[in-house]
């Protein structure tokens, strides 16, 4: 597994025992996530799955800092994350909340770039980085459109273009390609592996779709029914990459992961 | 259909609707009182009387300089005030009982208190402009700056922005185009406050001019002085509009066509 992988660039992810419940929920109101416990390692790919409203992008969350856990800890490498960094980026759902709008595609990927030079007190970045990033994802030729007249595939490939440009350690997406059409899913899918596979990073990525999941997930961690989820159980699919999705092993692992979930939706529907 | 084609019949719709309205208003006329209703003749050669005696050159100047520099000063205060209180929750809770208390106060119920505070001269009248840009331009653009999207906020946040950075580079642009609809809204509100503020112990603009040509019963110059504000007001908002689409277009790729 992960034959072509140089030295991880990752960053290890751990979550002790931890609790979330949002505020204003009451106080007898049940918590989102309890007693959660996950270690990923540095340079893995980690996809969790789980019902609607289980907690996913909780914890996605939770890793970039924008919420803290009430009880327990999230962990970078060790040190408890406290707040928002370069070295976890996220890739969001939504395909024209995140972009800025009055900016070229060129800059909104050199926004990061910009503002990891200002913060070093210089004004200036390498835009060979940016030229880079925007081949990557095959953005050259629109570099000088704005997000407005670019479809929603080639939007989330600036989303991911802007984050891999700062070098995090940890990519997070949130179900990037959900509103995406099925065949520039099935594209982008294939060109996230490969970014992920040709530069070791830990991705930690958040999906409905179990095809997305086996295609793309070293582990896929499944989520029970919400409240208070935690992992009902951890796969790990020793199938090698690139991943053939009509291959019978995939197929196999791809049924038991379905199977959870619908056991766990089902479950949850009783409890009405 | 090309665009140039539809955007021509559409003109032509507007052009002949004009027309029809003023044919009208000739047929209506022509059996009334001049006093109650000028023929279209008589209001164009009213606007010729006023025209070779300077006046309504004049009149037209100083009513537009009232309205901009109302308009321009009303937005300035308008706009770091309305920036904060969408961002601060405290700052929203400081301004927000006066802004609400304010929305509803009209301009013309302060009309007699502006004479008092800044007299007679050219600061009430612009004063009171002010008074009736602000509070729209202000809720427009807290709406605007309060409402722009988490996900650009955080996303700057994971790529390494501090607060300064979200401020002026996502926040303000964001509420551009909020900024953009409001003073137009304002512009309007301007021009409606201004035949108030000279019905005030004012000797020129076309707000007096319509006052005064009352005293003397010269309805056709009431006439003139509707056509002006009416004619002012259009230009000015496509102007502004203009500058949307040309300057700030990058801003505004949210704001449809109308």
């Amino acid at each position: 597994m992960a034959e072509a992988h140089r030295e991880p660039a990752g960053g290890s992810v751990s979550f002790s025992d931890v609790t979330f419940g949002y505020a204003g929920g009451g106080k007898d109101s049940p918590p989102v996530i309890s007693n959660l416990t996950l270690e990923i390692a540095a340079g893995e790919f980690f996809v969790i799955v789980g019902p609607s409203g289980c907690g996913k992008s909780t914890l996605l969350r939770m890793v970039a800092g924008f919420i803290a856990p009430n009880t327990g800890s999230v962990a970078v490498d060790g040190r408890p994350v406290k707040g928002p960094g370069p070295d976890r980026a996220m890739v969001f759902q939504s395909v024209d909340g995140p972009l800025l709008e009055w900016l070229t595609v060129r800059r909104n990927v050199a926004f990061g770039l910009k503002m990891q030079a200002r913060r070093r007190g210089r004004g200036s970045f390498d835009s060979s980085d940016v030229d880079h990033w925007l081949a990557a994802v095959g953005l050259t030729a629109a570099a000088d459109k704005y997000p407005h007249e670019l479809s929603g595939g080639m939007k989330q490939r600036v989303q991911i273009a802007r984050i891999l440009a700062v070098k995090p350690d940890i990519v997070l997406m949130d179900e990037p390609f959900a509103a995406l059409d099925a065949q520039t899913r099935r594209l982008l899918q294939q060109q996230v592996s490969e970014l992920w596979r040709a530069e070791g990073r830990t991705f930690v990525y958040v999906t409905h779709d179990i095809r997305e999941a086996t295609l793309l997930g070293q582990r896929v961690g499944v989520m029970t029914a919400g409240p208070g989820s935690d992992f009902r159980e951890v796969h790990r699919l020793d199938l090698p990459y690139p991943r053939d999705d009509f291959s019978p092993e995939f197929g196999r692992a791809a049924r038991v992961i379905e199977e959870q979930i619908v056991e766990e939706v089902t479950a949850a529907w009783d409890d009405w | 259909m090309g665009r140039l084609v539809a955007a021509r019949r559409t003109a032509l719709v507007s052009a002949a609707a004009v027309v029809a309205v003023l044919m009208g208003w000739r047929l209506w006329s022509t059996g009334y009182d001049p006093l109650l209703l000028p023929t279209p003749e008589k209001v164009v050669g009213a606007a010729g009387e006023l025209w070779s005696a300077n006046r309504l050159q004049d009149d037209i100047w100083i009513s537009l300089q009232r309205v901009y520099r109302g308009w321009i000063v009303g937005s300035v205060i308008a706009v770091p005030i309305g920036l904060l209180a969408g961002v601060s929750r405290y700052a929203r809770a400081a301004v927000d009982p006066f802004i609400h208390f304010f929305r509803f106060v009209p301009a013309i119920a302060l009309t007699s208190l502006f004479i008092l505070w800044f007299g007679i001269g050219e600061a009430s009248k612009v004063n009171l402009i002010v008074y009736a840009v602000t509070f729209v331009v202000l809720v427009s653009t807290a709406a605007g700056a309060s409402s722009v999207n988490p996900d650009k906020i955080l996303g700057a946040r994971t790529l390494g922005a501090n607060g300064f950075d979200l401020f002026f580079r996502i926040i303000l642009p964001g509420t551009f185009s909020s900024i953009f609809t409001g003073m137009r809204l304002a512009l309007a509100n301007a021009f409606l406050v201004i035949v108030a503020a000279e019905a005030i112990a004012a000797q020129e603009g076309i707000g007096f001019l319509i006052w005064n040509a009352r005293t003397f019963f010269r309805t056709d110059f009431v006439f003139v002085g509707i056509f002006c504000f009416g004619v002012l007001g259009f230009v000015s908002d496509r102007l502004w509009k203009l500058m949307g689409r040309t300057l700030l277009a990058r801003y505004l790729t949210d704001l449809g066509d109308y």
